[in-house]
């Protein structure tokens, strides 16, 4: 009995016919990715994610203030950086896929579930759901803080950054980073992770959102530092009255005599 | 061999008297004559691709210089090949550079550098090359060989200090160049500049002067995120001062690594 493995992943049945149309003139939207700087540390009592907030449709700056920082349960976020949809998506299923598991187990959920699940999906697509992510949470097993590349891979480290900004972001942990930190300290490094993404790489922008997870609390900062903010308009181009000079006032009223409605038939 | 040699003998004309050239009676022909304005043509110099490789360059301008750092090391791709390559280069007395991709052609432009020094010291007229000289001679080369296809495959990083004010610039492969407080070359460029614009930035908010001491520990700041992250280095390093006293080059020295988060790493 042949078994339809098409539901599973995705068909590329079309691809020879996609392509002809590309030839032809067919012009493909760009995706919107969201350029971005992603970071997460775990501190001395959890952990703390940040984010850029700027979307980019190639050049584009297409949303100046989206939120990258996703939902996934009540003690775990994820950052989302690469393809906007494809994050937003991804979080947004592995969220109701928890919370199902959570009403099935009847407990806390593990950050290493939705770690597997996230990889265990986007190992399925093979790459082509465009999901770079920091995940962080705090579980019974403590704080834990993992990366996910788009392929299924992931990495369990104390500190990480993802997306175009990763580097600056990354050259300021490497600089600043320390095994347990209070969390003041920590939460002022990843903002400065974060601005360093925000003015060093052009995929990054405008403000810092910040989350911080600690056993029994979530802290979601949004916006934790404007950055950038929208200067005020320096100039006035508003006339004062008077700027004109007035030479003659002539005021003609008409009197209303008649009133007529009318239905006006549809034209067939 | 001679051309006729497999004819038949009724059919060969008398052998040439010598071969390659020219032909009694005419002009002798250059080779390659027709393909260029000159009638001489050089050899084909090109690097079409860099062999031995130097990594990032990073220099940072301070209230009395500048720094100019730059590990020793030549890869050979991903072969760790000469761990002792110094290169960073005392042009004068009031000018450094610092010299990031193909090995050969920083040889190359350093020899002319070099000659070019000797001959304006034999003049001894009381002139010399001033930082922004030098800065405006490897723009103009590096340009120049960009246009005619053949580039060198270098980025430089250029400092100096002359009458007190100090420079710092930037001349790329492509001929890209310019001025700033703040230089790096390759991998430094995503890594170190970030960092040092951060660190200057801080210390200027802080009220601090940065002095060469401070700009000193925020280029090995710099130096060793690289480290950790730019595969083609090694801890190897050395820096060099420039100025209103001159020029020093200062190393090999090594850079203090911390692996403490290895034990969190599960």
């Amino acid at each position: 009995m042949a078994e339809d493995q098409s539901s599973d992943c995705f068909s590329f049945d079309l691809f020879e016919r996609n392509e002809k149309l590309k030839r032809d003139g067919f012009k493909v939207p760009k995706a919107i990715k969201t350029g971005t700087t992603i970071a997460g540390i775990v501190y001395k009592d959890g952990v703390v994610l940040g984010a850029d907030t700027r979307a980019t449709e190639g050049s584009v700056v297409a949303d100046k203030n989206c939120a990258k920082i996703h939902y996934l349960a009540p003690n775990m976020y994820c950052c989302g950086a690469g393809t906007a949809a494809d994050t937003e998506n991804v979080t947004s299923l592995t969220s109701s896929k928890l919370t199902l598991h959570r009403l099935y187990t009847g407990r806390e959920t593990l950050v290493s579930t939705a770690l597997r699940m996230l990889k265990q999906y986007l190992s399925r697509y093979g790459g082509h759901v465009g999901a770079y992510l920091v995940l962080g949470g705090v579980d019974k097993t403590g704080p834990r803080l993992f990366t996910v590349h788009a392929h299924g891979s992931t990495d369990t480290l104390p500190y990480v950054t993802m997306g175009s900004g990763s580097l600056a972001a990354m050259s300021v942990f490497e600089d600043r980073y320390r095994p347990n930190m209070e969390k003041e300290e920590a939460m002022l490094l990843v903002r400065d992770a974060i601005a360093s993404g925000i003015f060093n790489d052009l995929g990054s922008g405008s403000h810092v959102d910040l989350c911080v997870i600690t056993k029994g609390k979530v802290e979601y900062l949004r916006p934790f530092d404007v950055a950038n903010k929208k200067g005020e308009r320096a100039g006035d181009y508003s006339y004062k009255p008077g700027t004109t000079a007035v030479l003659n006032v002539d005021i003609r009223k008409f009197d209303v005599v008649d009133e007529q409605v009318t239905a006006v038939a549809m034209e067939t | 061999m001679a051309a006729g040699m497999n004819l038949p003998f009724s059919q060969r004309g008398p052998a040439p008297l010598w071969s390659g050239g020219p032909a009694p009676g005419q002009f002798h022909d250059f080779p390659n004559k027709g393909n260029s304005c000159s009638s001489v043509q050089l050899p084909i110099n090109k690097t079409r691709q860099p062999i031995v490789m130097g990594t990032s360059v990073v220099g940072i301008k301070f209230s009395g210089g500048v720094v100019i750092a730059a590990d020793t090391l030549g890869s050979y791709g991903s072969l760790a090949r000469f761990r002792s390559v110094s290169r960073l280069m005392k042009v004068t007395d009031s000018t450094v550079v610092g010299c990031s991709g193909d090995y050969g052609d920083f040889q190359d432009t350093k020899g002319h550098l070099d000659r070019m020094i000797i001959s304006e010291r034999c003049h001894d007229d009381g002139h010399g090359y001033t930082p922004r000289g030098i800065f405006s001679y490897l723009t103009r080369v590096m340009y120049y060989k960009r246009t005619r296809g053949e580039p060198h495959w270098n980025t430089w990083a250029v400092g100096g200090c002359k009458d007190g004010e100090p420079f710092l610039g930037y001349v790329d492969m492509i001929g890209v160049a310019y001025e700033s407080p703040f230089v790096a070359t390759g991998l430094g460029k995503y890594y170190a500049l970030p960092l040092m614009r951060d660190a200057a930035e801080q210390v200027a908010k802080e009220g601090r002067e940065l002095t060469e001491e401070v700009a000193v520990d925020i280029v090995k700041r710099a130096l060793k995120v690289l480290l950790y992250r730019d595969c083609r280095t090694i801890n190897k390093y050395e820096f060099a001062i420039a100025t209103e006293e001159g020029v020093r080059i200062e190393g090999p020295l090594a850079l203090d690594t911390n692996w403490d988060v290895a034990q969190y790493v599960k």
